[in-house]
């Protein structure tokens, strides 16, 4: 019995060193696990806050309209996904991190004041407006802006009057905005040509109906539709405007711009309040003829844009939410 | 038969320097400065509406005239909209300023039909706007005073 005792202590004891490394290596190994979790459990958040592929794809309309889908289709929220894989704890803080909550835009209020943009805003944009919007063109700084304006253009033109020049063709808005390009964003500004028309109601409905047009054309654009900026009622009577060219008037079109706005979900700029003077009026250094602008206010115009401008992500956020 | 041949040479040569000079000098005249032509029009008193300056890349995409063939131009057009607006083109060579008067006059039709329901009584400007190419130049006067603004031209030719 003792004998066959010794050779099991003697194999214990030719065994001892090799199980004493690898008991050695297990507890190193233990000890480099509890060293590693926390650091594992911080690696997904950090991957998340990191402005990638995912924040870049978020800016785009498209992808931000879908905010879920798009978030487990971007490899950065495939990354977050793994790594929360590996440690149950990451797994709380990767999800809200991989889907970045955003202040949806409220269309029942003027865009409020914001970081200016750069020049380079404008490569994509699409001006849509009156012979105040030709100006703009002209006498503004803005650069690589497409321009669908024209002398006289009123909303109830939008799908009658071929005024948009493409490859040789001239077609109307509503024609242009379906087979020209897509845009980013598109300012529309329109209602000075109209103030001579009874009412307000077909104005309403027209404009109503072209801002679905707008919508359903170019599903991409963030939207901005441009309240109208007041006469100064002496230098028109100088000029002999038409007397239907009056602030009441103005006044008028503009209580139906918030209602458009909201109905249609698109986000209103109020250029009237940024345009007038503190008598709520077009003041006499900002125009010629009461109507039309100088350099100098189509330039402030340009300005108030730069400054007035609702992300993407914020828009479509507000559209989806409702 | 080299006798002859001498004797009609420098008449010959004569000739070729003479007709030359007419046509090189006939060019030089009637080239438009863009600056001097443009203030000499403002002054003139032939304009009843507020201009302003264009830039030189807007007033080119106005016309639509190629850019990259515009050396120096002065450009003013209406503050009201309306049809008053001096343009004055230099260009690469007389075949771009030859485009450019093409471009002009293109302008001038699409005013008149743009302003014809806006504001009618531009039009009347329009139907007498000059336009002109002369050597490399190009430029386009629509004034109240037409002949006002032709007579500066002609002063300055």
């Amino acid at each position: 019995m003792s004998a066959s005792k010794y050779p099991k202590r003697a194999d214990r004891s030719q065994r001892g060193p090799g199980l004493t490394l690898g008991l050695l290596l297990a507890a190193a190994a233990v000890c480099l696990c509890l060293l590693l979790i926390p650091s594992l459990g911080k690696g997904a958040p950090a991957a998340a806050n990191t402005p990638g592929p995912a924040a870049r794809a978020s800016q785009s309309p498209q992808v931000a309209a879908e905010t879920t889908p798009a978030a487990e289709t971007t490899p950065a929220a495939v990354e977050t996904t793994q790594a929360a894989a590996e440690t149950p704890q990451a797994t709380p803080e990767a999800t809200p991190a991989a889907t970045p909550a955003v202040a949806a835009f409220d269309f029942s209020k003027p865009v409020p004041q914001s970081e200016p943009v750069e020049m380079d805003y404008f490569s994509d944009a699409l001006f849509i407006g009156d012979s105040r919007t030709d100006g703009l063109k002209i006498y503004s700084t803005i650069k690589g802006a497409t321009f669908y304006c024209y002398k006289g253009l009123n909303i109830f033109d939008m799908s009658k009057r071929k005024v948009v020049e493409m490859n040789g063709t001239t077609y109307t808005v509503t024609e242009a905005l379906a087979k020209g390009p897509q845009y980013k964003k598109i300012y529309i500004s329109l209602g000075i040509n109209e103030l001579g028309y009874p009412g307000t109601d077909s104005f309403r409905n027209a404009f109503k109906t072209f801002l679905e047009q707008v919508k359903a054309a170019q599903p991409n654009a963030v939207i901005y539709l441009q309240n109208l900026v007041p006469v100064n009622p002496t230098i028109c009577a100088q000029k002999k405007q038409p007397s239907y060219v009056n602030n009441q008037r103005v006044a008028d079109f503009n209580g139906v711009f918030p209602q458009l706005a909201q109905e249609c979900q698109v986000a209103l700029l109020d250029m009237k309040t940024a345009l007038s003077d503190a008598n709520g009026i077009l003041p006499a250094e900002a125009t010629v003829d009461g109507v039309h602008y100088t350099r100098a206010w189509y330039q402030k115009w340009q300005e108030y844009l730069m400054c007035h401008v609702v992300t993407p992500e914020a828009y479509f956020a507000a559209r989806s939410g409702t | 038969m080299k006798k002859l041949f001498a004797r009609l040479l420098p008449g010959v040569l004569a000739l070729g320097l003479l007709l030359s000079a007419c046509g090189g000098g006939g060019s030089a005249a009637k080239s438009y400065d863009p600056k001097t032509t443009a203030q000499a029009l403002l002054d003139s008193g032939a304009f009843s509406d507020a201009l302003d300056t264009l830039d030189a890349d807007v007033a080119a995409d106005m016309y639509g005239i190629d850019g990259e063939t515009v050396t120096d131009c002065v450009v003013y057009a209406s503050l009201s909209m309306g049809a008053e607006e001096i343009a004055v083109f230099t260009l690469t060579d007389e075949a771009a300023a030859q485009a450019a008067k093409t471009a002009l006059e293109k302008r001038v039709d699409d005013q008149i039909t743009a302003l014809k329901s806006y504001m009618p009584d531009e039009v009347g400007k329009l139907e007498h706007a000059i336009v002109e190419q002369s050597g490399n130049t190009a430029l386009l006067v629509v004034a109240a005073d037409a002949d006002k603004a032709q007579s500066t031209l002609d002063g300055l030719n």
